[in-house]
């Protein structure tokens, strides 16, 4: 008979992983380390950068006691959201020995302070490593900096025991953040196939949670300088609402195009009509989106010729990677 | 003469990657008939029906639907077809009025027949048609997705689970609807279920499915032997897998 040595829950998510197979997690570590590795080539090479880090050295212990706070949050919402579904979960009726238990628990339940520590680590040896082979930068600012924000992720787990457990509640159906269109009550039913094009905005909204907009836009407003005009406040929110948008209707473009693919196999459509119906509206929006963030630089005193390689980047960008999805979900489809 | 049939299988082998789930099933309907589907879980009855719509592709054999090839003349076999998804694949956020429009926009209707209302009245569901479809029930999704199969009277009918969360008095309403459906306008009906209370009641034709192959057909005669003698069908069912 073989002994539980890990625990069930972390027992069955590793053979979930290994079902997966090794190409996706390569795949997502690769991502993280180039994104690490530009994030330290910009430490050494952009001076913009370089300001950032030598003003978050100078306030880091408000840093340092920032981050115990949103850890402590964070760890403990984790730990509310992982015990909830523990309890509906396949496994919460096996038998595990009580110190099997514990210590499971604690790993998947401190899991963000620890991927918060990994990411914080990956990217000090990676700014490290182009110190070294730059033979320039600071090294001692670099560890300096780890050390308190390391510091701080584990004060915060700690401390998400003494603050009281949110409540998790259920998120509604996602239709509920749906504009909803005029009332159709009593109205003929019409053969038509506009509500396709609707379909990937609408799960955009849908995605769009007011309650984690408003966490995402929390830092965003924070990082702003104080003396800020409240008129500049509001072009930085202008900002990340478009760019917001098209970080949601991207994955919902990709997604609707695969669901709208298969749901629609047994009728006779063509498939090139179903594309056009779900590109049309999200690329739409896309340039929309990316129009507005050119206009929306323009009044933050960057030249008209920036505002305009910026929009078209961020369009051509968004383009790209909506038709290399959707092309992919073809693929797999036909 | 295969236009006389309103679903002819002709030695279909089908599977996901290297997995055969269904080798050398042929199979006939003819129209106006209700042919039930049955086997255990996971035998191949929903990867067959997903052949029969098109939605996975065949390694070997034909399907033709109404005397057109499906994979030869895919829209003309596919106007010809109703299929009731699974009402967790309908999509969640059109509502029920919007799925109707777009199957009925993509059979090239100008308008939704008038007995599909009338059947959609009797099921309650014109309450329902401003909902979206993530805040409807099982059975009220199901409903939908039995409507929506029906939409553009289609020669053949595929359903899959279709009575799994209707409350009795809908299900009724739907055997009876299918019936008619059946008897007057010569549509076939394909359904993959697990209730034997249907092939007792219901059916013309039964098969059984077992490990991706057709272990054994009841005719129309031997379901009608069975109705006469008052004897039920579950008996003949152990039978034939082995059940004692």
């Amino acid at each position: 008979m073989t002994v539980l040595t890990s625990g069930p829950r972390l027992l069955a998510a590793r053979l979930i992983r290994r079902n997966r197979g090794a190409q996706a997690r390569r795949g997502w570590i690769l991502s993280g380390c180039f994104g690490a590795m530009i994030v330290a080539l910009g430490l050494r090479f952009q001076p913009e950068w370089s300001t950032t880090f030598n003003a978050l050295k100078r306030h880091l212990p408000m840093a340092a006691l920032a981050l115990v706070v949103v850890t402590a949050v964070v760890v403990a919402r984790h730990r509310a959201a992982v015990r909830a579904d523990f309890a509906k979960s396949w496994l919460a009726a096996l038998p595990v020995p009580p110190g099997i238990a514990r210590r499971e628990s604690l790993r998947i339940e401190l899991w963000p302070a620890a991927a918060g520590i990994a990411a914080a680590t990956v990217l000090m040896s990676l700014t490290l490593v182009v110190f070294a082979a730059s033979r320039d930068g600071d090294v001692t600012g670099a560890l300096l900096v780890w050390g308190w924000l390391t510091g701080a992720c584990i004060l915060g787990a700690v401390a998400s025991y003494a603050i009281p457990q949110p409540k998790i509640v259920d998120l509604p159906p996602g239709s509920r953040y749906v504009p909803k269109g005029v009332p159709m009550r009593g109205r003929v039913l019409r053969p038509s196939l506009s509500a396709l094009s609707r379909w990937p905005v609408r799960r955009m909204f849908a995605q769009a949670n007011p309650k984690l907009v408003a966490r995402a836009l929390m830092p965003v407003l924070l990082m702003m300088g104080l003396g800020s005009m409240a008129d500049t406040a509001m072009v930085v929110i202008g900002i990340f609402v478009s760019v917001g948008s098209l970080t949601l209707l991207i994955p919902s473009v990709i997604a609707v195009t695969g669901e709208a693919l298969r749901w629609a196999a047994p009728l006779p459509l063509p498939p090139v009509t179903l594309l056009r119906l779900c590109l049309g509206r999200g690329l739409a929006w896309v340039f929309g989106a990316s129009a507005m963030t050119g206009f929306l630089l323009t009044v933050m005193d960057f030249t008209v010729a920036a505002a305009i390689r910026a929009a078209v980047t961020l369009a051509m960008l968004c383009t790209a990677v909506i038709l290399l999805g959707v092309w992919r979900r073809y693929v797999a489809r036909t | 003469m295969s236009g006389s049939f309103a679903l002819e299988i002709r030695s279909l082998s089908a599977g996901y990657g290297e997995r055969v789930v269904l080798e050398d099933i042929s199979l006939t309907l003819a129209p106006g008939e209700w042919y039930v589907l049955l086997g255990p879980n996971g035998s191949g009855k929903s990867t067959l029906l997903d052949c029969v719509v098109g939605r996975l592709r065949v390694a070997r054999g034909d399907i033709n639907i109404a005397g057109h090839s499906l994979r030869a003349a895919p829209f003309e076999s596919r106007r010809r077809l109703g299929y009731g998804c699974a009402p967790e694949t309908l999509p969640a956020l059109l509502t029920a009025r919007q799925c109707l429009e777009v199957h009925a926009a993509a059979k090239q209707l100008t308008a939704i027949e008038d007995d599909l209302l009338v059947l959609a009245d009797e099921l309650k569901f014109m309450a329902y048609l401003e909902a979206f479809v993530d805040t409807l029930s099982l059975g009220t999704r199901q409903k939908l997705s039995i409507l929506l199969a029906l939409v553009g009277n289609p020669s053949l009918i595929v359903l899959d689970e279709a009575f799994n969360g209707l409350d009795p008095a809908s299900a009724l309403v739907v055997k009876r609807h299918l019936r008619s459906r059946l008897q007057h306008r010569g549509a076939a009906l394909l359904l993959a279920t697990h209730a034997l209370d249907i092939v007792e009641h219901h059916a013309d034709r039964a098969a059984v499915l077992i490990d991706g192959r057709l272990k054994r057909e009841w005719q129309k005669d031997e379901i009608g032997a069975l109705r006469r003698d008052g004897q039920n069908f579950e008996s003949s069912l152990a039978q034939t897998i082995g059940l004692r």
